[in-house]
């Protein structure tokens, strides 16, 4: 096979094609070196002697496949570095936005539905169930008003976001009579509030939710 | 006695190699790096000794620049190597060299005040 025959040179661009050079230049340095040593050898130098004398006059392999290194690949290897640094940067970035976010909704969560151990598992009669042992006198609740800066959603549960009328649905549905309000509260911005009358205890409690989505306990 | 040749000012070679390997690819065909390392020493006297590992980097950017062309073959010694070639782009690049390198030399001449009869190294004729 003639130099012509042999495959087109190609510059690497991959990690792969990286090991590749460094085999490719191993290989050239490995012959060049060889060469030297033996016409080193020829002059009358022992073995070491000529091993020693070729790499003298040769340099240092090392630093050479380095800058050879960087010649073929410096610019497309660097960006290949920064990509994969971003994708790292980023994905921890949102691994701990996630975690941040979970742990807030888990807190504001808890004092509703109770142990965590059955929030991820309720089905709609569970719910009502455990809904109910907290609100105790569920009979007497004629009155659920909730608001949040747009109407929207109370967050119950891990899986099942409850508007205020399912709310009030489950909590209040042994009572016919009870009735729910929902309202935009523009003047408490993100806030949001829900109210509880409960004509039994002739009482109403109202809290304001910290963060929206956050759930009020309101035994 | 007359003076040993000195081999020239590294920093004097520096930038040169290029030049150095576009000729002697020129001149001898495609050649593995051994035996560009050879034929510069040999065409220069055996004056100019350089770092050998020095023209892999060279030939790299070279090839990168599409002034060489490389590709793997079997070598002298039965074993497989790597062959440059001069590519159009290449010669282009040494024509243009050379003629730099006239102009600079004249221009040296000129400045340091040395006849055309004294365009031989220094170290010659200092001898």
């Amino acid at each position: 096979m003639s130099p012509r025959d042999a495959p087109p040179a190609r510059a690497p661009d991959s990690p792969g094609d990286s090991d590749a050079l460094d085999a490719e230049l191993r290989e050239e340095f490995d012959h060049h070196l060889d060469l030297l040593a033996a016409s080193e050898r020829e002059s009358g130098l022992s073995e070491p002697g000529a091993a020693e004398r070729a790499l003298r006059r040769f340099g240092d392999p090392a630093r050479y496949a380095r800058r050879c290194r960087h010649i073929v690949l410096g610019e497309p290897l660097m960006k290949t570095k920064l990509l994969i640094g971003w994708n790292i940067v980023l994905t921890v970035a949102v691994c701990f936005a996630s975690l941040v976010a979970y742990r807030a909704y888990t807190r504001s969560v808890g004092p509703l539905v109770g142990s965590g151990s059955v929030r991820a598992t309720l089905s709609d009669s569970d719910r009502k169930a455990i809904l109910r042992s907290i609100w105790g006198d569920t009979a007497g609740i004629v009155e659920v008003k909730g608001a949040v800066a747009s109407p929207g959603r109370f967050q119950t549960s891990l899986d099942s976001p409850l508007s205020v009328a399912q709310l009030v649905e489950m909590a209040g549905g042994a009572n016919p009579d009870a009735k729910m309000v929902a309202m935009a509260r523009p003047d408490i911005g993100g806030e949001a509030y829900v109210s509880l009358k409960n004509a039994f205890k002739n009482r109403e409690e109202t809290q304001l939710m910290p963060e929206p989505g956050s759930v009020i306990d309101v035994r | 006695m007359p003076r040993q040749p000195q081999p020239p000012d590294p920093g004097l070679l520096q930038g040169t190699l290029d030049t150095l390997i576009l000729r002697t690819l020129e001149s001898r065909g495609s050649l593995h790096g051994y035996a560009i390392a050879r034929s510069i020493e040999e065409s220069s006297g055996e004056r100019w000794k350089i770092e050998e590992g020095s023209l892999y980097p060279a030939l790299r950017r070279l090839e990168q620049r599409a002034e060489v062309d490389a590709e793997w073959g079997p070598s002298d010694t039965g074993r497989r190597a790597r062959f440059y070639t001069l590519t159009r782009s290449g010669r282009q690049r040494l024509a243009a060299a050379k003629r730099d390198w006239a102009s600079l030399a004249q221009t040296m001449q000129a400045f340091l005040g040395l006849g055309s009869r004294s365009a031989r190294p220094a170290a010659e004729g200092a001898s």
